[in-house]
């Protein structure tokens, strides 16, 4: 099969007609999407989270385009050292893309920058005593990257599995080298429900006044910004734009674009912490 | 002697299985639309997820052959897969070139990946593709397809033992999904021997991974019905006279496993039928 032709500028298979018919189904009041979403609606998801026994916390999610995302949460008991970057490195993330002989930099540090949210306590929560601490390993797994930009995908994948990773509880006391409790019944969870929750990115387009959530590769290619919003618990902790868009906006979109995330957030984490419960 | 019994005297191993059973198989087809065909394949706790590109335009020049489509196969660990946390360096991860000769380093040593240093474990990543490599070659009628390639891609994502025959099974699924010309299913499942405390010897069908390690096993695959086989793994010393017993074994086991992908394949047919896709 030849992959199909693709124009230059925005690495889709549309044509400049198309995409300006594009735009301007976009820009209608009520906008109209290719795949008839309203603004704040999502494609259709299959998410699953504890699939790895061998892990501490997993999940897998596979989206319509044919993203596969699968994230696996391991921790290892480390020894406090001074000499390294402190509390920062006790969680290290790593992205890998099938087929891509290099890790793509870029998207790790789209999850990691925004998971080492300061003040949401989980590097309190891995002390173990006083010269223990553990160290947590979030490899995420990217199988097919899907059509549009993948922050969206990781970040909700990372968060079903951090959601789900669980700790063995301590027995030990705080200055003996540490010892867990067997029963994994008794284990920890990670995040806590009820204390602040691992962060998403939820990635969002402008075309004119309108703005769209989850855009297709399509829409992103027309659309004026596209921005990256992170959320953590109930408030927005990150905003950054991304490459591609064609214009910028105002400042008042921009600040539609962080209630609407809000709102949208809000959903998103209802239906994911569902997520596992149905069976 | 190891701390617990592979085989307890009632005849019962680790996990509760008799001799002849094999662990829980579980697999779905067409699990993601980004291939032309994928599968995921739970074995145990073995999991394995594969997709299937092809047959496509080969990607590398080398991979192009005027008479027959090339066979690729990338299998990637995945660093979450085993009991301790794989600590993987830059450049480490691989990429097969088509196999032109079949002298290939000889590989010595049983035992799980987990034990393995680096360039051990990427010797066998190595030896793994092409072996999956060669076993599918000769059952797929890649003259249908000349001047193509065919990519298999194999993410394991838990491993517990018979890794090798479970990505054949999910690479079998998987072509058939994609809809590449083949004679038959190839499955695969691995055997292992143990010795009783009175010196004689049982085999066990399906190795988990504390098997793996205190054993002596063999992978073995087959091409449909047939007792034909098509790809044998022995990567550990054992006795000449107990491998005619594992092999019978093995293709019984074999037959078993045919059997589950074959319900599978065709639940998964009903399933499109119904749907109308077909």
């Amino acid at each position: 099969m030849a992959p199909p032709q693709t124009s230059q500028q925005t690495g889709t298979p549309l044509s400049p007609a198309e995409l300006s018919y594009l735009h301007t189904s976009l820009t209608l009041t009520p906008p109209i999407r290719p795949d008839s979403r309203t603004p704040t609606q999502f494609r259709p998801l299959i998410a699953e989270s504890d699939i790895l026994p061998s892990t501490n916390g997993s999940a897998r999610m596979i989206w319509g385009d044919g993203g596969e995302c699968v994230v696996g949460v391991k921790a290892e008991v480390e020894k406090n050292s001074a000499s390294t970057g402190g509390a920062r490195d006790w969680i290290e993330i790593s992205v890998e893309v099938s087929g891509q002989r290099d890790d793509d930099a870029f998207l790790g540090m789209t999850v990691a920058e925004s998971l080492l949210v300061p003040g949401s306590g989980v590097l309190e929560r891995l002390v173990l005593g006083e010269r223990f601490h553990w160290k947590v390993f979030v490899d995420i797994l990217l199988l097919t990257p899907p059509l549009s930009h993948p922050a969206t995908l990781l970040t909700l994948t990372t968060y079903l599995a951090l959601r789900n990773t669980f700790l063995p509880r301590l027995v030990s006391e705080v200055a003996e080298d540490p010892v867990f409790d067997d029963d994994w019944d008794n284990a920890l969870a990670l995040y806590p429900i009820g204390r602040i929750p691992p962060p998403i990115t939820l990635l969002v387009v402008s075309v004119g006044e309108n703005i769209f959530f989850d855009p297709t590769r399509e829409e992103l290619a027309v659309g004026d910004v596209a921005l990256a919003v992170s959320i953590c618990g109930k408030k927005v902790v990150g905003v950054r734009t991304l490459e591609g868009g064609s214009g910028g906006v105002g400042r008042e979109v921009i600040k539609r674009v962080i209630k609407e995330s809000h709102e949208v957030a809000e959903e998103v984490f209802g239906s994911l912490n569902s997520v596992g419960e149905g069976d | 002697m190891s701390r617990y019994e592979i085989l307890s005297p009632e005849g019962l191993r680790t996990d509760g299985r008799r001799w002849n059973e094999i662990r829980r198989f579980s697999a779905k087809m067409a699990t993601t639309t980004a291939a032309d065909g994928s599968s995921y394949v739970e074995h145990g706790n073995t999991k394995v997820i594969c997709s299937v590109n092809g047959p496509i335009e080969p990607r590398a020049a080398n991979a192009r052959s005027s008479e027959r489509a090339t066979i690729t196969v990338d299998v990637c660990f995945a660093a979450f897969s085993g009991t301790d946390r794989k600590k993987r360096g830059k450049g480490d991860k691989y990429s097969t070139r088509p196999i032109k000769s079949p002298n290939l380093p000889t590989y010595q040593g049983g035992g799980g990946a987990l034990l393995m240093g680096r360039a051990q474990s990427k010797r066998r990543v190595l030896e793994m593709q092409s072996a999956l490599s060669r076993t599918f070659a000769s059952t797929l009628l890649t003259a249908l397809h000349p001047r193509s390639e065919v990519h298999i891609s194999l993410h394991i994502l838990s491993q517990d033992g018979s890794i090798l025959a479970t990505c054949v099974n999910a690479a079998t699924l998987a072509l058939v999904d994609a809809g590449v010309p083949m004679t038959d299913y190839v499955t695969a499942c691995t055997v292992a021997s143990y010795t009783n405390p009175d010196e004689s010897d049982e085999p066990l069908l399906d190795m988990n991974s504390a098997e793996e390690m205190d054993l002596p096993g063999i992978t073995l695959a087959t091409v449909g019905r047939s007792d034909r086989i098509s790809l044998l793994q022995l990567e550990t010393k054992v006795r000449l006279e107990r491998l005619e017993g594992m092999l019978a074994v093995g293709l019984d086991g074999c037959g078993k496993i045919r059997q589950l992908l074959d319900e599978v394949v065709r639940e998964h047919g009903n399933e499109m039928a119904r749907m109308g896709t077909l």
